[in-house]
């Protein structure tokens, strides 16, 4: 990660943004604020930022055009939603097309930082290939995984894990910091036979959780983003 | 001969008075029956003669006998439209009554929706003015202030701004969940849902909120999935625990707890503090609402956060439960449907 990288911030609200960009700025990134979709093209292709902060209400156009647009263009760049709470079903849906993370009004802006630093060097990862290499051993904490003998351990232990547990664990694991939405991880291990619900899915990854001895109050695998999917949180 | 036929004009002036309205017809028909016997059926026949003894009593009785039966046939037929009259006017104000009825009904429940509604907005716009003075008070102060003098000052009057404000978005948060679920009656798509992942999530946020607050966690080992929308329902427990942290004075930890039961999974979150005041109580239980018009401000906040978790909880069919502990503190508990697995693992 560059500390000058740039990142774009789009919010048509001048003081959240005047906000967010004072706290970017202080972290040592350069910074842009577009107020509106048409600011947000004219920049994104003009100054090529590292990485853009999206809010989805904006006056002019949709908030998921540009996505579209931006990820059309430029697959790898790293798109962080900002909504609002009423819009629930636009974030995952922005996740779903693509969106790196999100984070929902009010945040804090330590927890924005943290997902941009996140974001940063979750493409930074991408380009290096570690999504698709097959003898891929992972590692988090006390949990190892090694794809190619198709092994777990935690803490030295080896944990037995079903074929579809071990897929999910896997995809947790290569897309490390990004929240996975049910219906990516639906798609990724159910593919055309995906089941009408993701009841499957939850039960798997409560299962999972059980075996790898997850604490609810303080996940350090796999934590929870209601309602929209779940996330192996990057290490700080 | 002649008396028998006499007769028959007799009865022919009877019925014609009978169905006839009024005394024309019948007088007419008596005069005309009359004439008639006279005419055809009195010596000497096909003549008409006013002298003949006896005649002078027929006409009278024939006319008599008319009048008779055209008053009292015109008698009944006013009794019988009276009665009609009656019976309509009975059936109508029945209707009426109904309507009525079903109007005060409507507009009862209108008026009590509506009462929560106010009951609410009142309390939210006193309860936001609060903070919001503050907030702006703080906010020109700061501005107004040389920075370099008063640096510690300022440090506190921002920290309040910052905690002021935190505390009005946990407020919205539930105005709009009232309002969503109060303004229409659409029903929530409630989906099935891992409990522990809705009370991971709440923890968590109460954690941000309150680094020191002290939980505990008796969660059932079973994997079950409930009906929820999740958001709202971390919500109602994120509300109960918030309310327990800032009012009940615990000295023990909160206690967040899920068990199995025959209706369902069941919520509780408890406190050993010092319990709330058993009116109170009696109105949640009942499920109404909590507010009063001689609350105090502590307790309108609270009356906020309850108002919320009662409206999101009717809305999955369930209803929050207050109860007080034998050992002390308040337990607040509601239970949600479990989702019949279907997959085996």
């Amino acid at each position: 990660m560059s500390i000058h990288s740039t990142i774009l911030i789009v919010e048509d609200d001048p003081l959240i943004g005047k906000f967010m960009s004072r706290a970017v700025e202080d972290a040592g990134f350069r910074c842009m604020i577009a107020e509106t979709a048409k600011d947000c093209r004219i920049l994104f292709f003009s100054e090529m930022p590292d990485l853009v902060l999206l809010d989805l209400g904006l006056p002019d156009d949709d908030g998921l055009n540009l996505l579209k647009e931006m990820k059309d263009v430029r697959e790898s760049i790293p798109v962080i939603i900002v909504s609002a709470r009423e819009r629930e079903n636009e974030k995952v849906k922005a996740l779903d097309m693509g969106a790196d993370d999100y984070v929902t009004k009010p945040f804090g802006i330590f927890e924005l930082m943290a997902r941009i630093r996140t974001a940063l060097r979750h493409s930074n990862r991408a380009a290096s290939q570690t999504l698709s290499d097959e003898d891929a051993v992972f590692q988090h904490k006390g949990l190892t995984m090694d794809i190619s003998k198709h092994q777990v351990r935690l803490n030295g232990e080896e944990i037995h894990l079903t074929g579809k547990e071990f897929r999910i664990l896997e995809l947790l694991f290569r897309h490390k910091g990004k929240v996975l939405t049910y219906s990516w991880l639906m798609q990724q291990i159910w593919g055309d036979f995906i089941p009408a619900d993701n009841q499957i899915l939850r039960v798997n990854m409560a299962n999972i959780r059980r075996k790898l001895k997850e604490n609810i109050e303080e996940p350090v695998y796999i934590k929870t983003e209601l309602g929209v999917g779940y996330r192996m949180p990057e290490e700080e | 001969m002649e008396n028998n036929s006499a007769l028959i004009f007799v009865l022919a002036v009877v019925i014609i008075s009978c169905m006839t309205e009024g005394y024309f017809f019948g007088i007419t028909a008596s005069l005309v029956s009359t004439i008639c016997i006279n005419w055809f059926f009195m010596y000497p026949y096909g003549n008409f003669n006013l002298s003949l003894t006896g005649y002078p009593v027929a006409i009278i009785s024939t006319l008599t006998c008319a009048l008779v039966v055209c008053t009292l046939t015109s008698r009944t037929k006013l009794h019988a439209k009276m009665a009609e009259d009656r019976e309509r006017k009975t059936t109508e104000l029945y209707r009426k009554n109904a309507i009525l009825e079903k109007e005060k009904t409507t507009m009862e429940i209108s008026r009590a929706k509506a009462d929560v509604r106010s009951n609410i907005l009142m309390s939210v716009s006193h309860d936001l003015r609060t903070p919001l003075t503050a907030i702006a008070g703080a906010a020109s102060v700061v501005l107004e202030q040389d920075p370099n003098e008063h640096l510690a000052d300022n440090f506190e009057l921002v920290r309040g701004i910052k905690d002021q404000a935190e505390w009005m978005s946990i407020m919205v948060e539930n105005i709009i969940s009232v309002a969503k679920l109060g303004g229409t009656d659409t029903e929530l798509q409630l989906r099935p849902e891992i409990p522990d992942e809705i009370i991971e999530s709440c923890v968590i946020n109460i954690r941000r909120l309150f680094p020191d607050a002290d939980i505990e966690l008796h969660l059932s080992d079973e994997i079950v999935l409930v009906y929820a929308e999740p958001i709202l329902i971390r919500q109602v427990l994120q509300n109960l625990l918030e309310n327990a942290i800032r009012h009940s004075e615990s000295k023990l930890p909160y206690e967040v707890s899920t068990e199995i039961t025959e209706d369902g999974l069941r919520f509780a979150v408890r406190d050993h503090g010092i319990g709330i005041p058993e009116d109170i109580r009696a109105l949640i239980n009942r499920n109404d609402s909590v507010f009063m018009d001689d609350n105090s401000e502590g307790e309108h906040r609270r009356g906020i956060g309850i108002s919320a978790c009662q409206s999101i909880l009717k809305a999955h069919g369930s209803k929050l439960i207050a109860a007080e502990m034998p050992d002390g503190g308040t337990e607040f508990s509601f239970i949600l449907k479990t989702a019949e697995q279907e997959y085996s693992i």
